[in-house]
């Protein structure tokens, strides 16, 4: 997959390209007190072919829940669940309506250029249910190129097999970008069966993947300060479902399609900013269990109307936005009673002043749901950049409440379904602290406590029928840490970071008679993870290292058991040919795991071991 | 050179391999040499942690994860019944499609019955053979308890879910098409069937050889029944409806009280049907398993808490006062007395 395919390139870009750039970041910006990561396009680069889940679960920011490879994987961030996660596509939210998650093993790294993560009530500028934080995943593949053709190959280890063209065309008005990927895998892979007295080796079975997705955007310049732009994403996967270790195959299989697609209008001058998204997303996932003909399916359909307006005031250095989001969400399912639809309105709006060298940040949100409001969702900061040692520091100080409401599951399930059920309330204060110590060595370190009230939990109720209910409150607290090296030796050079979290995630209070979570770490939250990297660029080579760390979790409430800590490593080199006559190729070989570690994400479930992928690929552009 | 050394040798230490694979306790316990009662910890489904509790009820003490501390393998996904036939005890593990057959002595594994889809219950009928029941196989499995191998099966609509034996004929409750099916168990052969109410999941006998039923009805339909069946004309003679979603029928040893779970623990007299008091109030736990001791008449109940986290043994004397409590494995559900 080329660095074009993931990474918009700026050079080649038109100055009125240029400006809609300047003008989209500040446009999805949220607010400048708040940190967010915004993950290295690099980084996004070693990983094209795989997905979002494998890119993160080496990331160390955030921990990634994966049933196995190319199984469901999701995201937790600083100890929220999957659901107080929120996942925006181009500012679209697309959580399922029905489940309230994301799969992100659904979503291929080839399809966004730009992935940004912001933690806690930084997420509120992009909408609401984001206690834990929300990913925000851009694309924006259009460029100036009159016609330029990629087309690239991966085969690897375990039957993995990737395929992907991508077409860009246009004219200085227009530009649009069409692309194709298909990502199949056997996934037959060694593993220790620790069910058996002898540990003995097995290959995993019923573990296939065949994916299908198609990509298209076009943007059009109507005048200087103003275009329409439209993005639509097709993704179809049909994957096996393997059992747990030491379990018979069940012949479960799932199929998952989505389509999104949006609209969008932009229009700027140099005191407002106007932008206007419609889109339409379309879910649908169906599982069957060939052994016991067990099948269930779920459709959704999502209609969204987004309005943001930014204006600026530099007579007193301020901004102010107003973003109104709008969905309705049409959800079909085996297990409701009839089609369950939802209408979710919400208004955000912001002030922003620069006073010298400080900025504040005052914000509110607020959700109504068919009508009905949800609570207010505040947030206030201070960022101010000051000197130490004749060292300028960057800190910001950031207190919000969140809100995330009941899932059309929670509410409509039959049986068990809850509509009298509250929404989970989170209150979070951070502060985030950047210092260059000498040049080139950049260290950060961030704390923060929160709590997660009316966690809502599915349990039995007095009719033993599983119901959710708001029962526990969560406490959460913890630190960030990371220092960042790069430095030229010659003609190459050496780009290195080191990352530690530490995270407590406790139940501080429950609904349930003799609780023995009380006190005790959430389940699958590590208290300790990092990431270890480093980058050797060298004329046309780059060599990279990538090692997650991730300290125990537990797998019971109370903390009697755990699955141990793991460390998996990937080594990757690469090769970029220059254009020689309108011709590029690419090619590198990556080692997946490279020290063949055997471990579980989650328990029972066996991660691949050393496996490796070769790729090639090829740009022609008219000259 | 020596640069390049050092970051081998750290990528070598970081990336080293460790012994530890798959769950491990936090705490590891140690086996008890002597225990009388056995808790089935059904695990979390798709988990693999499934267990046996094993209790000294005289000295309270107590054995977690008692089957992989003296087998050293894992026994499986959600423990579901147990049972004692002929000096063994067979284990039912629903998810994983198998029976742990262990001695009943020291617990050590004897054999492996594998290849059932998802079995429920397990019934010695006559003396060469027992009765597996089924959630998904559309049949009642023919266990040879001689070379315990599957030597047929019993083709029936659904689920089926507890059985209990008199002589010759065999009864199995099947909350799948709300029937109870009257077996010979001499030719495994089908005699007839009687339509009970939704969802019959437990039997038992009392003094008076009358088959009491209990049926955990049907959310949103209708709640659960307390049935009477006369076994001498396979009839249904009594329907007692019942609040909510019941389960966990229990008989006392002589056959005079039936006990079961609907929100606390309820008792009844069966020559006072209708009379039901409520022998242990909840008092907001989640009572999950329910046996009553043959001999002392003392009251063993469990509780699944959060159902992700070790469950409760608590033991009552026969008018409800709490006598101790216990830690066990997770989702604790199928006690057993030795």
């Amino acid at each position: 997959m080329s660095m074009i395919f993931s990474v918009v390139d700026f050079n080649a870009q038109s100055d009125t390209l240029k400006e809609y750039i300047v003008l989209e970041k500040l446009l999805t910006k949220g607010a400048e007190t708040f940190s967010v990561i915004e993950i290295d396009s690099i980084d996004m680069i070693k990983y094209r072919g795989q997905t979002v889940d494998d890119l993160l679960s080496r990331n160390g920011a955030v921990f990634i829940k994966q049933y196995g490879s190319g199984n469901l994987a999701t995201l937790s961030i600083r100890g929220s669940s999957a659901n107080q996660t929120q996942i925006y596509w181009n500012e679209i939210p697309i959580n399922a309506a029905t489940l309230g998650l994301t799969d992100l093993s659904l979503l291929p790294i080839d399809f966004y250029d730009k992935i940004i993560l912001q933690k806690g009530g930084s997420s509120l500028s992009s909408g609401s249910g984001g206690i834990g934080g929300a990913l925000s995943l851009f694309s924006n593949q259009t460029n100036s190129d009159k016609f330029k053709l990629s087309a690239e190959q991966t085969l690897g280890s375990f039957g993995i097999k990737r395929t992907k063209f991508k077409i860009n065309y246009g004219n200085d008005k227009m530009s649009f970008m069409s692309g194709y990927l298909h990502r199949f895998a056997i996934n037959d892979f060694d593993y220790v069966d620790i069910t058996t007295l002898q540990n003995e080796e097995r290959k995993r079975e019923n573990a296939s993947i065949n994916q299908h997705g198609f990509i298209q955007e076009g943007k059009i310049k109507i005048k200087e300060n103003s275009a329409i732009d439209f993005k639509v994403n097709f993704f179809s996967s049909w994957r096996q479902i393997p059992s747990i270790i030491g379990l018979p195959n069940n012949g479960e299989f799932q199929n998952d399609q989505h389509f999104r697609s949006l609209i969008g209008y932009k229009w700027f001058n140099d005191k407002w900013s106007h932008q206007f998204k419609l889109a339409f997303v379309n879910e649908y996932m169906s599982y069957q269990d060939t052994a016991y003909d067990i099948s269930s399916a779920f459709k959704t359909n999502s209609f969204h109307a987004n309005y943001k307006v930014n204006r600026y005031i530099s007579s007193i250095n301020a901004k102010v936005q107003l973003y109104l989001m709008n969905r309705q969400d049409i959800a079909h399912s085996d297990y409701y009673l009839r089609v369950s639809s939802q209408i979710r309105s919400s208004a955000y709006l912001r002030w922003e002043q620069k006073i010298k060298k400080t900025i504040y940040h005052l914000a509110i949100r607020h959700e109504l749901i068919d009508l009905n409001p949800n609570p207010v969702m505040p947030s206030l900061g201070v960022k101010r950049a000051f000197l130490i040692h004749n060292k300028e520091v960057n800190s910001d100080f950031n207190i919000s409440k969140t809100s995330r409401y009941p899932t059309l599951n929670d509410q409509f399930w039959i049986p068990g379904g809850n509509i009298e059920l509250m929404p989970e309330i989170g209150h979070e204060i951070e502060w985030n602290n950047s210092i260059d110590i000498i040049k080139g060595i950049n260290f950060s370190i961030s704390t923060f406590y929160g709590k997660t009230k009316d966690w809502i939990i599915w349990l039995p109720n007095s009719n033993s029928v599983w119901s959710p209910e708001n029962i526990k409150e969560i406490k959460r607290y913890g630190l960030e840490s990371r220092i960042v090296m790069e430095k030229d030796v010659g003609v190459v050079n050496f780009k290195g970071s080191f990352q530690y979290n530490f995270l407590n995630a406790v139940t501080q209070n429950s609904y349930i008679e003799n609780d023995a979570s009380i006190g005790n770490q959430l389940m699958y939250i590590p208290k300790n993870q990092g990431q270890f990297c480093l980058d050797v660029s060298f004329r046309n080579f780059m060599i990279y290292y990538r090692q997650s760390l991730m300290g125990r979790v537990y797998i019971s409430s109370d903390n009697y058991s755990y699955l141990p800590n793991y460390s998996p490593a990937d080594f990757g080199l690469e090769w970029t040919s220059p254009f020689i006559e309108g011709k590029q190729i690419i090619t590198g070989i990556k080692v997946m795991n490279i020290f063949n570690e055997d471990y579980h994400v989650i328990s029972y479930r066996p991660m691949p071991g050393i496996h490796v992928l070769f790729n090639l690929k090829i740009n022609l552009k008219q000259q | 050179m020596k640069k390049i050394t050092l970051f081998i040798l750290i990528l070598t230490l970081i990336g080293c391999r460790k012994e530890e694979i798959g769950p491990q306790p936090v705490i590891p316990v140690e086996p008890l040499l002597y225990y009388n009662v056995l808790v089935g910890c059904e695990g979390n489904f798709g988990s693999s942690n499934g267990s046996v509790t094993v209790y000294d009820r005289a000295n309270n003490q107590v054995s977690n994860n008692y089957f992989e501390q003296v087998n050293n393998f894992v026994l499986g996904d959600v423990v579901q019944y147990m049972e004692e036939i002929d000096g063994e005890i067979y284990i039912v593990v629903n998810n994983s499609g198998k029976i742990e057959i262990v001695d009943s002595a020291d617990f050590s594994s004897n054999a492996t019955i594998s290849g059932l889809t998802s079995p429920r219950e397990i019934k010695k009928v006559s003396s060469d053979f027992a009765y597996v029941t089924d959630l998904f196989s559309n049949s009642i499995q023919v266990l040879d308890l001689q070379n315990k191998t599957i030597s047929s099966s019993i083709a029936v609509t659904g689920w089926t879910e507890s059985i209990s034996v008199r002589d010759t004929i065999a009864y199995v409750a099947c909350p799948g098409s709300n029937l109870i099916y009257k077996l010979n168990v001499n030719n495994h052969e089908l005699i007839d069937s009687l339509v009970v109410g939704d969802s019959p999941m437990n039997m038992v006998f009392d003094k008076n050889d009358q088959l009491w039923v209990l049926c955990a009805g049907s959310w949103g339909a209708n709640n659960g029944t307390l049935e009477r069946i006369e076994i001498a004309n396979f009839s249904l003679q009594e329907t007692i409806s019942l609040n909510s979603s019941p389960s966990k029928l229990c008989v006392d040893a002589n056959g005079d009280h039936l006990f079961w779970i609907d929100g606390g623990v309820k008792k009844m007299n069966v020559d006072q049907s209708g009379i039901i008091s409520e022998e242990v109030p909840s008092n907001g736990k989640y009572f999950y398993g329910l046996a009553v001791h043959g001999q002392s008449g003392e009251i063993y109940v469990t509780d699944a808490v959060d159902f992700v986290q070790s469950g409760w043994l608590f033991r009552y004397n026969n008018t409800g006062v709490l006598l101790d409590s216990v830690n066990t494995g997770i989702n604790p559900q199928a006690l057993f007395f030795k």
